[in-house]
């Protein structure tokens, strides 16, 4: 230590005492140390959960200051799972729980050492005026009293899909826990006990996701629309409800539930993984060393509205203290069997149309109706990778096939029995195998067809799938489309979710997606996880 | 609720006037320092050696603190050591030592089982017993006061101690707190669990492990192998009813001390209660009864790693240092500030091999995710 150096550190350290003995009410400072030693610059690339999208400020400055850059590759919690166990080649994994990858049978022998960055519970936003119409801005709210509200329909909401997203799955573990009664911790065999009032819950769904940021903003999509159709409140981490507050994103505040009887913590740990080189290694030390210092942790704290993991950093002032947890089951056998009971039982069942081009060029390469009847049938359940066994249609799901060439063909419709569901599937399966190219591509009369299959119903999701490997050459055109589109009722269009293939019009595909609320998903790289993304929004 | 923030809650130890006249030690002390250093120049004391080696030390979480304390760093400078560490649960560090093989001068787990795992996995003999601190229960005092009317809790000796065995009953009966005929209240009605760490992971829930494994053997000898499936079903509850658990002790004393959730016991080391200047209000502490004690030490894999640990044993600088940080300095009579000595019988540890296996057969009932066997 240089002597110039010493003495300032003499002068402040008189100071701080100073301060001490004269407001001795004041947190004491910190123990951590208030510099990271900066390092030779390295990338460290991250596979993260979607809602650290919002730690891009805390990211850079950590760049400049220790040298680190984080690579980040945005994913859902189970793929993130599905990844680490494959032996993926990244150097650590960030995600807003650690429960899955710590229970996950197949991954525990890849993580090395892990550290808690911030937390934030999962909590549901409602709408200031319906909270208040509930009388949920002014007393306690359990997860009972939330069933019940949504029993008599008095309110709707938005939620992720468990199957791919941590906020999602916290919730549906909270109600399921609070109506088993919170009495143990979930098990697999209390789930079917619950079930009927956990369905009670998810009857009143309008609108899912694969993320929580996606969820977010098509929920601020939604919200000039009028009363009727507008969803009113979504379940999200505190953090990403307070912050639309904050940027004033609605036309009104959401009031944050906490229910009484317990939510789920993100706990967001920055988690090593043990193939990490050790130059990348050496990158994290730093990294995770200058995330938690104090004053990181403070601008962690302001930015992004997440809570600090250091005791001493306050909470944000909306931040209520002393939550009541639920505990997550230290079984990665719950989780499945909770996410099986969800996809067949608890949740509000999908009614998908999927338009499918059978023209003449999905034959003259055979790759192309080889590659389609490939990836519907990994939905019918041939499929076996983890987000592949969670993907494939549900029981109580309606199926529509709307194959499609010089004209719409005619649609023919599945309902998978929720007793016996592999006969239906069967059913499936044929339909699959009887697709036969040939004629022309008249993708925009098909989809006018396609949503009158497709009108919203209050007891199913519905949507459209649209897949072509070519643009329209028979029939309406684009513009025809979209004026349809604008000429029908707010909220009583399906979400078009088109497949990007082959030679698709991307920009027309995009249209499409943007006038329904839907998105496109890039099928060049592989169909059936295109497919099975989807499934994420139905 | 929800809507309405309460006041973060804090309370600080010790009279204001113990405080200052500390504090005006201090400003002497650092002035006197500082003096010093202007004749003595870069390196600090004269009594310092001049050749300072790297030592890369993978140390128990609860032990960061101490490692992070400018004071620590420059004594042991001083002693002839720039310290780099990274923490980890106790049970990973033979893993984390063979991952950067030859990187690693030491490891500094937090018992005498972990250690003894260590030093078989990574073959090496040489280690010195550096501090000890007892396993505690940090808690509030609404909760202590309804575990006391449940005469789960009872004060020994002017000590508050918890019974153990009443807790594991409690928590195998699936009692909420509401259940308490002592909960001042009566409305939390969130399950009744004692927090700790995963013992297949962290040293803290380890001796929770260890502890919870003596008592229902029913025996004051040593666990043998052929007790473990039993004792295994029987500690069962305690770790599934608590959920996915951190692996690390400073990450649950954190969420503890932070009162994000509500957590009315966690098991952690005395020392991380003694040394936390930002407690909770009303925080309460309790020993477990029949205690447990932790025992320190530093596994040496290199000659500056046995040269660490030595130091580590036997500087009366650093062994000051470990008492302001809430450790007993291991063969030093001298006690942290508000350590207490209980009254109360202190358990053997089993074998490492039979926590190990006990750890097993609870993953494996764990894993079947229908909670534990009746």
């Amino acid at each position: 230590m240089s002597e110039v150096k010493h003495r300032a550190l003499t002068i402040a350290l008189l100071l701080s005492l100073a301060a001490c003995t004269t407001q001795p009410t004041q947190p004491t400072p910190s123990r951590q140390p208030v510099t990271v030693t900066p390092g030779p610059a390295t990338t460290l690339k991250v596979l993260a959960g979607s809602e650290l999208q919002g730690m891009t400020g805390v990211l850079d400055r950590a760049r400049a200051a220790t040298g680190v850059t984080v690579e980040p590759t945005f994913t859902g919690s189970l793929d993130g799972v599905q990844q680490v166990a494959a032996g993926a080649a990244y150097d650590a994994a960030w995600f807003s729980s650690s429960n899955y990858l710590r229970t996950y049978p197949g991954t525990r022998d890849r993580l090395s050492t892990s550290e808690q960055i911030m937390t934030s519970p999962v909590v549901l936003g409602l709408r200031a005026a319906k909270a208040k119409e509930l009388g949920w801005d002014s007393r306690p709210v359990s997860w009972q009293d939330i069933t019940e509200a949504a029993r008599q329909n008095r309110f709707t909401f938005a939620m992720t899909d468990p199957n791919k997203s941590n906020s999602g799955f916290s919730a549906l573990l909270a109600i399921t826990s609070a109506v088993d009664g919170a009495k143990r911790a979930l098990t697999k065999d209390a789930i079917a006990g619950v079930a009927p009032q956990v369905s009670t819950f998810f009857s009143v769904e309008r609108l899912t996701a694969t993320s929580s940021e996606w969820l977010t903003d098509a929920f601020v999509a939604r919200d000039k629309e009028p009363a009727g159709t507008k969803v009113d409140g979504l379940v999200n981490y505190e953090a990403s409800l307070l912050a639309l507050n904050r940027d004033k994103r609605l036309g009104e505040p959401l009031t944050l539930v906490y229910p009484t009887d317990g939510v789920v913590m993100g706990d967001y740990p920055l988690t090593l993984l043990d193939s990490a080189s050790p130059t990348a290694r050496d990158a994290y030390k730093r990294l995770v060393e200058y995330l938690r210092l104090p004053q990181v942790q403070q601008e962690i704290v302001a930015e992004t509205l997440h809570r600090s993991v250091l005791p001493d950093v306050p909470r944000a002032d909306a931040m209520p203290a002393d939550l009541a947890q639920i505990p997550f089951p230290d079984s990665w056998a719950v989780v499945e069997a909770l996410l099986h009971a969800y996809n067949d039982h608890l949740r509000r069942p999908s009614r998908v149309v999927y338009v499918l081009d059978v023209s003449g060029s999905m034959g003259e390469d055979p790759t192309r109706i080889a590659g389609l009847k490939k990836a519907l049938h990994d939905l019918t359940g041939t499929s076996t990778t983890l987000s592949g066994e969670f993907c494939g249609f549900h029981k109580r799901e309606e199926i529509v096939f709307l194959p499609f060439s010089s004209r719409p063909g005619k649609p023919e419709t599945f309902t998978i029995d929720e007793s016996d569901p592999e006969r239906s599937l069967a059913r499936v399966r044929r339909a699959i195998d009887a697709l036969t190219p040939a004629g022309n591509t008249a993708i925009y009369d098909s989809l006018m067809v396609a949503h009158e299959l497709a009108k919203p119903t209050p007891d199913r999701f519905t949507s459209i799938v649209l897949m072509t490997d070519g643009v329209r050459t028979d029939g309406a055109e684009v513009p025809d489309y979209l004026k349809f589109v604008a000429e029908r009722a707010k909220g009583t269009t399906a979400q078009v979710f088109p497949v990007l293939f082959a030679d698709s019009a991307d920009q027309e595909m995009k249209q499409v997606a943007d006038a329904t609320g839907g998105t496109f998903i890039d099928g060049r790289s592989g169909l059936s996880e295109a497919f099975c993304k989807i499934r994420g929004y139905q | 609720m929800s809507t309405h923030p309460r006041p973060r809650r804090r309370a600080g130890r010790g009279p204001q006037v113990a405080a200052l006249v500390i504090g005006v030690l201090l400003i002497v002390a650092v002035v006197v320092y500082g003096l010093s250093s202007t004749t003595t120049g870069v390196s600090g004391a004269s009594d310092c050696v001049d050749d300072v080696v790297p030592v890369h030390a993978i140390i128990g979480s609860e032990k960061r603190v101490y490692f992070e304390d400018s004071a620590v760093r420059d004594r042991l400078r001083c002693l002839g050591f720039t310290v780099d560490t990274e923490d980890a649960g106790s049970l990973e560090m033979a893993k984390r030592a063979k991952e950067q093989s030859g990187k690693v001068d030491v490891a500094f787990p937090g018992s005498d089982a972990a250690a003894d795992n260590i030093k078989s996995e990574l073959r090496t003999a040489d280690d010195f017993a550096v501090f000890s601190s007892p396993m505690v229960i940090v808690s509030d005092n609404a909760t202590v006061a309804a575990l006391r009317a449940d005469k789960s809790a009872e004060v020994v000796g002017g000590v508050a101690v918890v019974r153990l065995e009443k807790i594991i009953d409690l928590v195998a009966a699936n009692k909420t707190w509401a259940d308490l005929v002592g909960d001042a209240n009566g409305t939390d009605r969130t399950r009744l669990v004692l927090r700790s760490t995963n013992p297949a992971a962290s040293n803290s829930g380890l001796q929770l492990l260890a502890l919870a494994a003596v008592v229902v053997s029913g025996d004051a000898g040593q666990v043998t192998p052929a007790q473990v499936p039993d004792i295994a079903k029987k500690v069962c509850p305690l770790f599934w009813e608590q959920g996915g658990k951190q692996i690390k002790s400073d990450e649950l004393f954190r969420e503890w001390v932070g009162q994000n959730s509500r957590i009315r016991l966690a098991f952690v080391y005395e020392a991380q209660y003694l040394a936390e200047r930002n407690l909770p209000q009303d925080n309460a502490r309790l020993y477990p009864n029949p205690g447990i004690s932790s025992v320190h030490r530093v596994i040496a894999f290199t000659d500056a790693g046995k040269r660490f640990g030595g130091a580590l044993r036997s500087d009366k600088g650093l062994a000051d240092l470990m008492i302001k940080h809430g450790f007993r300095p291991m063969g030093n009579p001298a006690r942290p500030s508000g350590a207490v000595d209980t009254a109360v019988t202190q358990v053997t540890a089993p074998t490492f091999e039979v926590l190990r296996e006990l750890n097993n057969q609870i993953t494996t009932l764990l894993d079947k995710g229908n909670g534990c066997p009746k």
